[in-house]
């Protein structure tokens, strides 16, 4: 994902300057470090291959167990991750 | 989940906060001399005592060569506790030693005592009454005396308001109930002398008749007319809470102190005032909590599933559920496991570990599986011109605890976002 695509991101420091204050993006957040085990940085990056092109969210894979992303996609991750989780979960039918 | 806690500092820590003038005025009284000496680390304690009966002043070189050599981190620590409660002035009251200034009321009198079992069963009514009005229970059987406005300072930080709903616990306010009795006294009685400021009562006045209090003996009576109106007005609000009886005959009224006022003296660390634990939790995550309080059923709702509630015994299940309820309120899994190892009933309290291992390991790894993915505000840094830049980039980051990540090889580095206005200053400044 090349830096032009991500225009609200200040995450290139000698060559652009953001157009918002201290990077941040139109609603004021700022971009978001992932960090996780091996198993859910896959996760997550298999919810952002299932997004289409425009939504993607994922800026950069750093390494198996750290991911940055955008600022928008906190929430998203949170509820997937938790709708992961409960699916995982044994509820004995009444 | 951010480790907030609350922390329940001892009369100590809340004296040696004071300012010097009033710390000064405190040593006029001799049992806050004495309490004061009590609560010293043992080496202070023999410090104090060898330092009592010399003249001159005594100089800090002269003291560390009282020391051997392998004695210095617990001789720094007595100092410098020494230090902070400014010990010098002590001297004069432990030499001469002290008389409570009220005797207890001779038995000519016809006074109907409570025995101590009855003193301890008040107390403990008056305090569970207290904390179920405090976290807004439904199920307080009738409403304490403290007014509204004292219970307001005591909810502060622990129960949280918004408009048109009804006050809810906050993270502080589950971690406070799961703790142990002295624990939540010191919190409530650290709030109330924090706030007799603004209420036009000296503080120091205040703790001076709190430690005064700690030295009186449990279950007997003392006379309220030997009290000062200020200390009359404290004593009601100290009989809410359950620290002391009150009681009236036909021509004079008494006060009788509970254990709760006895123990105020007593350090955090004290265990042997442990009451009687009442809760089994077996292999098979079932929880059996052998108690008829309300106070204890609501506590152990915070985090299992209450199924049965007979006369004498609550049935309960820690599951998954239940547990994700009380993390979500902010109660971490060690709070919830030292409040059952702490309060395990005698049958199972000498086995080894109270709690068993494979109930506290899945409270734990329930806990650490909602914490699998960690996310924060961060900036992502590359395209650095030489590694020299990298490497001093790197260690600016390190200074300000926020370097994340780095990657020496492609030269890149992910810094927290609090520190991005600092780095783009150093790098501009670089360049």
């Amino acid at each position: 994902m090349l830096p032009q695509e991500t225009p609200n991101c200040h995450w290139r420091l000698f060559s652009e300057e953001s157009p918002h204050p201290a990077g941040t993006d139109f609603l004021g957040r700022t971009p978001i470090a992932v960090f996780s085990d091996i198993p859910m940085a896959q996760f997550i990056i298999n919810l952002n291959a299932a997004q289409p092109a425009s939504q993607k969210f994922i800026i950069h894979v750093l390494d198996g167990t750290h991911l940055f992303v955008q600022p928008h996609a906190a929430e998203m991750i949170r509820s997937a991750i938790s709708e992961f989780r409960d699916q995982n979960s044994y509820e004995k039918p009444a | 989940m951010p480790q907030v806690r609350i922390v329940a500092k001892n009369f100590m820590d809340m004296v040696s906060a004071l300012p010097a003038m009033k710390l000064d005025m405190l040593y006029e009284n001799p049992f806050i001399c004495e309490a004061i000496l009590r609560s010293l680390p043992p080496l202070a304690k023999k410090y104090v005592l060898q330092m009592l009966y010399i003249e001159n002043p005594i100089s800090a070189k002269s003291m560390d060569e009282w020391l051997l050599a392998d004695g210095y981190s617990k001789h720094k620590v007595a100092i410098d506790r020494l230090v902070q409660l400014r010990v010098a002035n002590l001297q004069k009251h432990l030499v001469y030693g002290g008389v409570l200034p009220r005797e207890p009321m001779s038995s000519s009198i016809t006074i109907r005592l409570p025995s101590l079992e009855d003193l301890e069963a008040y107390a403990l009514e008056q305090w569970e009454c207290f904390l179920l009005q405090l976290i807004n229970s439904t199920q307080a059987e009738r409403p304490s005396n403290i007014s509204s406005s004292m219970m307001k300072v005591f909810q502060r930080g622990l129960l949280s308001q918004r408009d048109k709903e009804a006050p809810k616990l906050t993270e502080h306010g589950f971690q406070f109930l799961l703790m142990d009795t002295n624990a939540q006294l010191w919190y409530i009685i650290r709030e109330y002398i924090s706030n007799s400021e603004e209420r036009g009562v000296d503080s120091a006045d205040l703790i001076s008749f709190l430690l005064e209090l700690s030295f009186h003996a449990t279950g007997e009576a003392y006379n309220i007319n030997t009290l000062t109106e200020f200390q009359k007005g404290i004593i009601k609000d100290l009989a809410d809470l359950g620290l002391v009886k009150l009681q009236q005959g036909r021509k004079e009224s008494w006060f009788i102190p509970t254990k709760l006022a006895t123990n105020l003296s007593v350090s955090l660390a004290d265990t042997s005032s442990r009451e009687q634990g009442f809760v089994v939790v077996e292999t098979n995550f079932r929880m059996y909590a052998y108690s008829s309080s309300k106070l204890h059923c609501e506590i152990l709702r915070l985090f299992s599933r209450v199924e049965y509630q007979l006369p004498n015994l609550i049935v309960g299940a820690i599951t998954k559920e239940s547990l994700y309820n009380a993390f979500e309120n902010g109660i971490s899994a060690d709070q919830i496991i030292s409040f059952l190892q702490q309060n395990a009933h005698p049958r199972v309290a000498e086995r080894i570990p109270s709690v068993p291992e494979n109930v506290s390991d899945q409270i734990r790894l329930w806990e650490s599986d909602l914490n699998r993915v960690e996310m924060m505000s961060a900036y992502l840094y590359d395209d650095f011109p030489s590694r020299d830049v990298f490497e001093s980039a790197c260690d600016f980051a390190r200074e300000y605890n926020g370097l994340l990540w780095e990657d020496s090889k492609k030269m890149r580095m992910v810094v927290k976002g609090e520190i991005h206005m600092h780095m783009k200053e150093y790098l501009r400044r670089q360049k």
